[in-house]
C-alpha cells in the first residue's frame, strides 16, 4: 500500500470505527450551558443570557400578576433530570420563580421574550419528581418588535406548585423549550437553499450583466470619422525602378539632408555643447542620484586622509 | 556549601527549569503527529504552504514549560499566543488571505459561463449533512457549523467561521481542511468515476466566451452587491475578496495586487499556520473529537464531490446544451486541485477533451458557494 494511501485510510478509521450513538458524545463540559443573569426592573425579573446556539445575548423577563415575583432563579439541570428530557430541546435552561401569594391563592406569570417563537412551549416541572415535565399549555400573546409572551396560572399548593404547599409562596419551576432537531432539521433545509438562493441571484445578475456586455460587442464597430481626408498624393509611376529601390533612394536623400544628419548624430559626449539647457539639467540629477553612494566613499577616505596627514 | 545543598540545587533547576521532567506520552504523541504532517508536508508536498507551519506549530508548542501560547504574569500574550490572538482569534487573518486570494483569481471562466455557480451551490450539500451528522454524535450547534463548513474546502473559510463559533475546535478544523484539500487527488475520482458513465464522461463542451477586461472590472462590485444585500454576515471575507480581484482587474494598482498576492499573502499565511498550529496541544488536542472531525472531515468531501455531480445531472435534464458531470466534482472550492483533478479525469476518458477552463466556472462558485454557507452559520447564530 502506498503511503498516501496508508494516510487516507488513517484519517478515515476513526468515522469507520464510531459507532452511530451517543455514547461518544460524552466531551468533557457542557460549553454551551446558558448561564443566566438576573436584574430586577419595576418588579419583574430579567434574565439576560446567551441561549445554545447562540452567539449573541437575549432578554427572557418573568411578571407576576395578581401576586409578587420574589426571586427568579437559574435552575440546575441536573436537579430536573430525567431520561426523557433532552437538555438541548431547552435552550435557555430551566428557572425556578418564586411569587408571594396570600396562602392558598391564584397568580399568573408571564414569560416574555423576542426569543421565542410561535413553536416555543412553556414547560413546568418539579425538581423532586424528575418525570414531571409537561408542557404547561400556556396563554399565547403576540406583542410588539416580535416579542411572544407566554402565561400560565398558578394555585398555591395547586398541581403548578412545585413545593406543593399552600403556605402563601407558590414556586413555579419552569423552562421554555423549543424542539432541538425540528430547529436543526428545518433550518438545514432553509440554509442549504438559501445557498442556492444566493448564488442562484448572482447568476441571474451575472446573466444580465453578461447579456448586455455581449450586446454591446456584437455592434458593428463606428469607422473611424476623419473630417479632412488627405488630398491623394500624386504618384507618378516610373518605368523601370522596382519598390526597393525607391525606398533605399528615399532614405539616402533623407540622410543627406540636416534633419537626417540631426537624427543620426551621436549623443554628445560632453553636456552643454548640442543638447538643451533641460536635458543637461536632468542629466546632471541623474548622474548626481547616482554617485551620491560613492561621493559619501570619496569623502570619508578624503577626511580620513587630512586626519592622517595632520596627525603626521 | 555541602553537596546536599548543590544537589539540590540541580534537582530544583532541573525540575522547575528544564522540560525534560515534565513530558508526558501526550506530548511525545503530538509530536509525532507534528513530524507526520511536517513528513507530508516536505517529502510528499501535500499542501506544504499551509501544512508545514502548520506541523512546525504542533511541534513547538509540544515541548513542557514553553512560553508560546500562554499569558505572561502581566497578562501580556506570549509570541504565538499573540499571533494566534491579534491574527485568528480577532479574524483578522482570514479575511486578509482573502483579499490575497481575490488578487490571484481570474472570474473569467465564471463570468463566461454563470449556470456554474448552481455546482458551486450544489457542493455545498455536505456542509449541512456533514452538520446535522454530527450533532447525532453529541457536538454543539456551534460545533456542528464549524466541523460541517471542512467540506467546502475552504480552509480560510473554515479557520473563519471556525475561530468565530467553536475555537477550541480549530486546529482539528483546519488541519483536516487542509489535509483533505491536498487528498482532493484521491478522493475526489473514484466517486467521480462512480457517479457517471462513459458516455457523460465523454461529453465535450463548447468553448467558453471571451470576457472583456470591463466586464471582469464590473464582476466584483456586482457580486459584492448580491451577495452582502443577501448574507451581509459574509461581508468581512466575500468583501475582501471581491476587494482583492477588483486591485486586480482595474489594472491601475498594480503594485497593491502584486504586494496582495504574494509578499502580504506569504506574511499572513506564515502566521497563520503556525498560530493554528500551536492550537494542537497535546492536552486540548488528544480526545475523541478531532478523531470524529477528520472522519466527518472526509465524509463531508465526499457528499460535497457527490453533490456537486448531482447538481450538474440535474441541470442536464433541463439544458439543451449538456454539462460533462465530470465539472461538477470541482463544485468544492479547492481552487485550482478540484479543477485540475475534473480535467485529468476527462482527459482519461478522451485525451482531446479540456475541461480545465470548463472547471474553473465551478471551482470558483465553490469558494463563493462555501463563503455563502459559512454566512448562513454565522447568521444563525446571531
Amino acid at each position: 500500500m502506498r503511503l498516501r494511501h496508508r494516510c487516507f485510510w488513517l484519517l478515515a478509521l476513526p468515522l469507520l470505527l464510531s459507532p452511530g450513538g451517543r455514547a461518544w458524545a460524552a466531551f468533557g463540559e457542557d460549553a454551551e450551558k446558558p448561564r443566566p443573569e438576573f436584574s430586577q426592573e419595576e418588579g419583574d425579573w430579567i434574565a439576560r443570557l446567551i441561549p445554545r446556539g447562540k452567539s449573541t445575548s437575549i432578554q427572557i423577563r418573568f411578571q407576576a400578576v395578581g401576586g409578587v415575583l420574589e426571586n427568579v432563579a437559574e435552575l440546575e439541570f441536573a436537579e430536573g433530570r430525567d431520561p426523557d428530557l433532552d437538555a438541548k430541546d431547552f435552550r435557555s435552561g430551566f428557572f425556578a420563580a418564586q411569587i408571594a401569594v396570600a396562602p392558598g391563592a391564584e397568580a399568573k406569570l408571564a414569560v416574555r421574550s423576542s426569543y421565542f417563537t410561535t413553536s416555543t412551549e412553556l414547560w413546568r416541572g418539579n425538581p423532586e419528581d424528575p418525570r414531571s415535565w409537561v408542557n404547561a399549555a400556556a396563554d399565547r400573546t403576540r406583542l410588539p418588535e416580535r416579542v411572544h409572551q407566554l402565561t400560565i396560572a398558578l394555585r398555591d399548593g395547586g398541581p403548578l406548585d412545585a413545593d406543593g404547599q399552600a403556605d402563601g409562596v407558590i414556586l413555579a419551576v419552569t423552562a421554555p423549550r423549543d424542539s432541538f432537531w425540528g430547529y436543526a432539521i428545518g433550518t438545514l433545509f432553509i440554509r442549504f437553499f438559501g445557498v442556492f438562493i444566493v448564488l442562484g441571484v448572482l447568476q441571474l445578475g451575472m446573466l444580465i450583466s453578461g447579456g448586455i456586455f455581449k450586446r454591446i460587442q456584437a455592434r458593428p464597430p463606428q469607422p473611424a470619422v476623419e473630417p479632412h481626408a488627405p488630398p491623394a498624393l500624386e504618384t507618378a509611376s516610373a518605368p523601370g525602378v522596382a519598390a526597393e529601390a525607391a525606398a533605399a533612394i528615399a532614405l539616402a536623400l533623407h540622410l543627406e539632408s540636416a534633419a537626417g544628419r540631426a537624427a543620426a548624430a551621436p549623443v554628445p559626449a560632453e553636456p552643454g555643447k548640442a543638447a538643451s539647457a533641460w536635458a543637461v539639467f536632468g542629466r546632471g540629477r541623474l548622474m548626481a542620484d547616482r554617485m551620491s553612494a560613492f561621493a559619501r566613499v570619496q569623502k570619508k577616505q578624503t577626511t580620513r586622509m587630512q586626519g592622517t596627514s595632520r596627525g603626521a | 556549601m555541602s553537596w546536599e545543598y548543590v544537589f539540590e540545587l540541580i534537582k530544583g533547576i532541573l525540575i522547575t527549569q528544564t522540560g525534560v521532567p515534565h513530558m508526558t506520552i501526550g506530548m511525545l504523541v503530538m509530536l509525532l503527529v507534528a513530524l507526520l504532517f511536517l513528513y507530508l508536508a516536505v517529502g510528499k508536498g501535500f499542501e506544504p504552504l499551509l501544512l508545514l507551519p502548520i506541523g512546525f506549530g504542533i511541534f513547538l508548542v509540544n515541548f513542557p514549560l514553553v512560553p508560546l501560547m500562554g499569558y505572561t504574569e502581566q497578562g501580556a500574550p506570549e509570541l504565538i499566543r499573540a499571533f494566534y490572538k491579534y491574527g485568528v482569534e480577532w479574524e483578522i487573518i482570514p479575511c486578509v488571505i482573502f483579499l490575497g486570494l481575490g488578487a490571484m483569481t481570474d472570474f473569467g471562466p465564471l463570468i463566461a459561463n454563470p449556470k456554474t455557480l448552481l455546482i458551486g451551490a450544489g457542493a455545498q450539500l455536505g456542509v449541512f449533512i456533514t452538520y446535522v451528522g454530527t450533532l447525532f454524535f453529541g457536538f454543539t450547534l456551534k460545533e456542528a457549523a464549524s466541523v460541517g463548513i471542512i467540506g467546502g474546502a475552504d480552509g480560510p473559510t473554515t479557520i473563519y467561521l471556525t475561530a468565530k463559533l467553536a475555537p477550541h475546535l480549530l486546529g482539528a478544523n483546519a488541519l483536516a481542511a487542509y489535509s483533505y484539500m491536498a487528498m482532493v487527488p484521491l478522493i475526489q475520482p473514484p466517486i467521480m468515476r462512480l457517479m457517471t458513465t462513459k458516455a457523460q464522461r465523454l461529453i465535450r463542451m463548447r468553448q467558453l466566451r471571451t470576457v472583456s477586461a470591463r466586464e471582469k472590472l464590473l464582476f466584483p462590485l456586482i457580486a459584492t452587491v448580491l451577495i452582502v444585500l443577501l448574507v451581509p454576515a459574509v461581508a468581512p471575507l466575500m468583501g475582501m475578496f471581491m476587494f482583492g480581484n477588483f486591485m486586480r482587474e482595474s489594472l491601475v494598482v498594480k503594485r497593491l495586487s502584486d504586494t496582495a498576492q504574494n509578499a502580504l499573502m506569504n506574511i499572513v499565511t506564515i502566521f497563520l499556520g503556525i498560530s493554528v498550529g500551536a492550537t494542537m496541544q497535546a492536552a486540548v488536542f488528544l480526545n475523541w473529537k478531532p478523531l470524529l472531525i477528520f472522519g466527518f472531515g472526509l465524509f463531508d468531501f465526499v457528499v460535497c464531490t457527490l453533490g456537486g455531480i448531482l447538481t450538474v445531472h440535474l441541470m442536464n435534464l433541463f439544458l439543451k446544451e449538456k454539462i460533462n458531470p465530470l465539472i461538477g466534482s470541482a463544485g468544492v472550492s479547492a481552487v485550482p486541485m478540484s479543477a485540475r483533478v475534473s480535467h485529468a479525469e476527462g482527459r482519461r476518458e478522451d485525451p482531446d477533451n479540456w475541461l480545465l477552463m470548463h472547471a474553473m466556472g465551478p471551482n470558483l462558485a465553490g469558494v463563493i458557494g462555501s463563503a455563502a454557507a459559512a454566512g448562513m452559520f454565522i447568521a444563525m447564530f446571531r
